[in-house]
């Protein structure tokens, strides 16, 4: 074996070696890296729940509407068989929007939208959504705020 | 009797020069011992430039942010002592963070002081970081070697940012709720965002997990990078020798010599010289021959400028306090927002430019902007290699001719941001229309 043979195989050990290290520390970086993300992500959700119940007796009257302030939803007789429900969650950026007499503003960033949620002016990207209800046995209807529909879709009160 | 003196006197000296290492007279040795024998002052150099000491060096800014930083950091550590991170509706019938801050302002002794200092503090801080960025990008302070502590220097920029908005959170007042919620749709638009937004929320809305995850970024993880990212950039600045200065100084008008007064060198190496040994070192250390002249001792100088810049911003810190509230809205609603919804000025220019667009203004141009200003000096360095426009860089000099492009450019950048936060603050009215300061009162940028 020369000399410079005997170079080579000690630059190559030291590449193996100081290459393993790395590889192996990489890999444990990575690993607990991954296991700190999933540690980190929610688990459970104590958020409000999405579904919320309305009596029949308790609906408006034709043309008058009520608002959920903790669903964050407006309900709107439509005639005296219909009802439909509107989301009151900015498309925007998630802010609560207000009613106002031409329709729903934004307080946060100034979308509005008219009253049947179509966006009129401002940043809002989309149509407020409009919510599936659902009637339940009871006299109740049940109305569910993770759906988002067309505008316009009314569901029958029976 | 004399004896005992004596004998007090030998305690004495024995018990001082356990302590300190040196005296106080006027010699270099002394001065140098001074400095390196001291942990606080041996982050800095024995001996420095004479032009650093000079107020349009520098400006004292980032000084002036560090003391903040420091400010923040003792008053924040303070505080922990009065604040729970819940949400729990307390018996009278508010989150438990919130009535905490009630608690503060009416009932703790001093507290309302130091929860003041501590909020306007991280605004003044924000505004130095900005006004240091400025100063170092006008005197082309950010090349010649510099490029990298550029971009330390933005990251310490942009933590500042996030340990202000982890930060007005805490209150979990109505800015707190709806900044975040706002803050973190934002990050939902962005590619990956609903896992930004899981993991900083650890829940799928805002609620009493992320007031303890924005808790524990803001008073632990938040401020130990910023910590270590402070010694790294400070480090670096010793290493690429001092503040950037032209290459030849030898013409600039300086301090007289008669202020430094005379110092007498009886050190063991007897001549000016002994300083020359270390300056043999390749790089930017300190010219050799005709830059030794321009070179000052540390002690006692620089330090009593830097004492009385940490004077002068306590004693401001403190007026402030005094005389001014920090804000705090409503508790919490998750139902309304306040009308309009506006967040604290620095906030206020990615406000109005998400009002235009939400992902344009919110993820896009942010992101191009806080890259752009961070890789500033390296895009530099590309166009010039590749225009082969081969320019003399001038560190250290205000508004070099040479880079009168660059300077109007970045200049414009802030003028811009400046006036988006201006209309942000005193054009927005309700439901973020437009209106007039002169015909109505426009309410909400007081953060």
């Amino acid at each position: 074996m020369s000399k410079e043979e005997k170079k080579e195989g000690s630059n190559r050990r030291e590449l193996l070696t100081m290459g393993s290290a790395f590889a192996v520390m990489g890999i444990g970086g990575l690993a607990a890296g991954g296991a700190l993300l999933k540690y980190m992500l929610p688990v459970v959700s104590y958020g409000t729940p999405q579904k919320f119940l309305v009596p029949v007796e308790d609906l408006p009257d034709v043309g008058d509407e009520l608002i959920f302030d903790d669903m964050k939803v407006v309900l709107r007789r439509m005639s005296e068989e219909k009802v439909a429900a509107i989301s009151l969650v900015c498309t925007h950026l998630g802010c609560t929007v207000n009613r106002v007499e031409t329709g729903f503003q934004c307080p946060c960033h100034g979308s509005q939208y008219d009253t049947d949620g179509l966006v009129v002016g401002g940043p809002a990207p989309k149509t407020l959504p409009w919510l599936e209800i659902k009637s339940v046995p009871g006299g109740q209807l049940e109305i569910n705020t993770g759906t988002s529909l067309p505008e316009g879709t009314d569901f029958p009160i029976a | 009797m004399n004896d005992i003196i004596e004998k007090a006197k030998g305690f004495g000296n024995k018990l001082y020069y356990s302590i300190f290492r040196h005296r106080f007279d006027n010699t270099g040795l002394t001065k140098s011992k001074i400095m390196f024998s001291n942990v606080l002052l041996h982050i800095q150099p024995v001996k420095i430039h004479k032009r650093s000491v000079k107020f349009k060096t520098t400006m004292g800014l980032g000084l002036v942010t560090f003391y903040l930083f420091l400010i923040l950091s003792v008053t924040g550590v303070i505080l922990m002592f009065h604040y729970v991170p819940s949400t729990a509706i307390g018996p009278d019938g508010l989150p438990d963070a919130y009535s905490r801050m009630l608690n503060l302002r009416s009932n703790v002794f001093w507290g309302g002081f130091l929860r003041n200092m501590h909020r306007w503090a991280a605004h003044g801080m924000v505004a130095f970081v900005a006004l240091h960025m400025l100063r170092v990008y006008l005197a082309g302070a950010h090349r010649g070697g510099r490029e990298f502590n550029w971009v330390i220097g933005c990251i310490l920029g942009l933590l500042t940012v996030f340990l202000s908005y982890t930060g007005y959170l805490l209150p979990w007042d109505q800015l707190a709720f709806w900044g975040v919620k706002v803050g973190t749709e934002i990050a939902k638009l962005a590619p990956g965002g609903a896992l930004i937004r899981g993991v900083l929320l650890g829940d799928t809305d805002v609620g009493s997990e992320a007031l303890i995850r924005f808790y524990v970024l803001h008073v632990a993880v938040l401020p130990a990078i910023m910590g270590f990212l402070i010694a790294v950039h400070f480090f670096r600045i010793r290493k690429d020798g001092g503040l950037a200065r032209p290459a030849d100084t030898t013409n600039e008008k300086q301090i007289p010599d008669e202020e430094f007064g005379d110092v007498k060198n009886n050190s063991v190496f007897k001549s000016a010289r002994s300083y020359k040994l270390v300056e043999i070192v390749k790089g930017n250390e300190p010219k050799v021959n005709e830059e030794t002249d321009q070179m000052m001792f540390a002690w006692p100088k620089l330090i009593i400028r830097e004492i009385i810049v940490l004077a002068g911003v306590m004693a401001f810190m403190s007026l402030i306090s005094v005389l001014f509230d920090a804000p705090l809205e409503g508790p919490a609603d998750p139902n309304h927002p306040t009308n309009p919804a506006k967040a604290p000025w620095y906030f206020l220019g990615l406000q109005e430019l998400t009002s235009y667009d939400g992902f344009i203004g919110g993820v896009v141009l942010p992101g191009i902007m806080a890259g752009g200003v961070m890789f500033l000096p390296y895009f530099e360095i590309f166009f010039e290699s590749f225009s082969k426009t081969f320019r003399k860089n001038i560190p250290g000099v205000w508004f070099a001719r040479e880079r009168n492009l660059e300077n109007s450019l970045f200049i414009l950048l802030y003028v811009v941001m400046l006036a988006l936060i201006i209309i942000g603050v005193y054009f927005r009215g309700a439901n973020w229309a437009i209106e007039y300061p002169w015909v109505q009162t426009v309410s909400g940028g007081g953060h």
